[in-house]
């Protein structure tokens, strides 16, 4: 693996600003990525960690659809009982 | 007569030693240079983080390259060698340990990304002297053969029963509406098929994994 620096985002804003520099990438469980950055098929310089930002929510929407926060785990999702009963296609993909 | 040839010696010997001297001065300052040249050619990204978690109920705290794996700051640095390096692309399972309660690959996570998490490895769930119910299930059932994907078994399944308890569905329920999970032998194979047993003991560890869940 290539050597990289690391950085854990505060928050949203900050986590954008360090991702717009040159060779960063964003971080988060690390399955895909670390996988990709042993075999030298990714080559970050910079890895910023957003896996704390407030982004784990699932939560009901007015118009009755639901939000899933992109730091929600595939395992959360699947156990929701939203997505167990109202969204059986979204259950197969993430249970 | 015998004192004027020690003198000559001595003479002599300094008269060596000198150019001897320099020579090992330039040897050492040239050595150092190359270092330093060396030391700038290298990228400006190798750097080192600061990870302080709980490991077994042991506060740790390590410097790493930020590159070090969950896994290999485990077994390299803390010199926890149950947990075990399968495959290390999250594929076998080798490897699983908990974190914060839940179960993980660590060969796929940073070290630096568990700062103040709470991990338990092999090591944690039982003494030697006081087993884990799992660790006594397996041995019971003769769950393995090798024993190489043992510790990331165990792991898994303590986090497997977790998840079970807590009503989280899998492939193999039935009715995924329920909050109340059955741990058949078919759910039970479902919930470990990440990790993989090259000696092919499946039928014993579902076994154990039934004995424990069953009275639980």
């Amino acid at each position: 693996m290539k050597p990289f620096t690391y950085e854990r985002a505060a928050n949203l804003r900050a986590a954008g600003a360090a991702a717009s520099r040159a060779g960063a990438k964003f971080i988060s469980g690390g399955t895909n990525l670390l996988d990709l950055m042993k075999l030298e098929i990714e080559q970050p310089t910079h890895l910023v960690d957003i896996s704390r930002l407030p982004l784990k929510q699932i939560e009901d929407l007015p118009d009755g659809g639901l939000r899933i926060g992109a730091q929600a785990a595939n395992s959360d999702v699947a156990a929701d009982d939203r997505i167990r009963t109202r969204y059986p296609v979204l259950w197969e993909i993430y249970g | 007569m015998k004192l004027s040839i020690i003198r000559r010696l001595f003479v002599g010997a300094i008269a060596l030693a000198w150019p001897l001297q320099a020579v090992s001065a330039m040897v050492f300052k040239k050595r150092k240079s190359r270092s330093e040249m060396e030391a700038s050619t290298k990228p400006a990204t190798r750097a080192v983080s600061h990870v302080a978690f709980t490991v077994n109920g042991q506060a740790r705290e390590l410097d790493l390259d930020p590159r070090t794996s969950l896994l290999d700051s485990l077994r390299e640095h803390l010199h926890l060698t149950g947990t075990k390096k399968g495959c290390d692309h999250g594929q076998c399972g080798a490897c699983t340990v908990l974190v914060n309660g839940r179960r993980i690959n660590s060969c796929l996570s940073l070290a630096v990304m568990h700062d103040r998490d709470d991990v338990v490895t092999v090591e944690g769930l039982g003494a030697p002297t006081a087993l884990h119910p799992l660790q006594v299930a397996f041995i019971e059932r003769d769950a393995f053969q090798c024993g190489y994907c043992t510790p990331g078994q165990l792991c898994s399944a303590v986090g497997m029963l977790s998840e079970a308890k807590a009503g989280w569905p899998s492939h193999a329920t039935a009715d995924v509406s329920s909050r109340q999970i059955a741990l058949s032998d078919a759910e039970i194979r479902e919930r470990m098929s990440g990790n993989i047993c090259r000696c092919a003991a499946y039928p014993n560890i579902v076994a154990a994994i039934r004995d424990v869940a069953g009275g639980a």
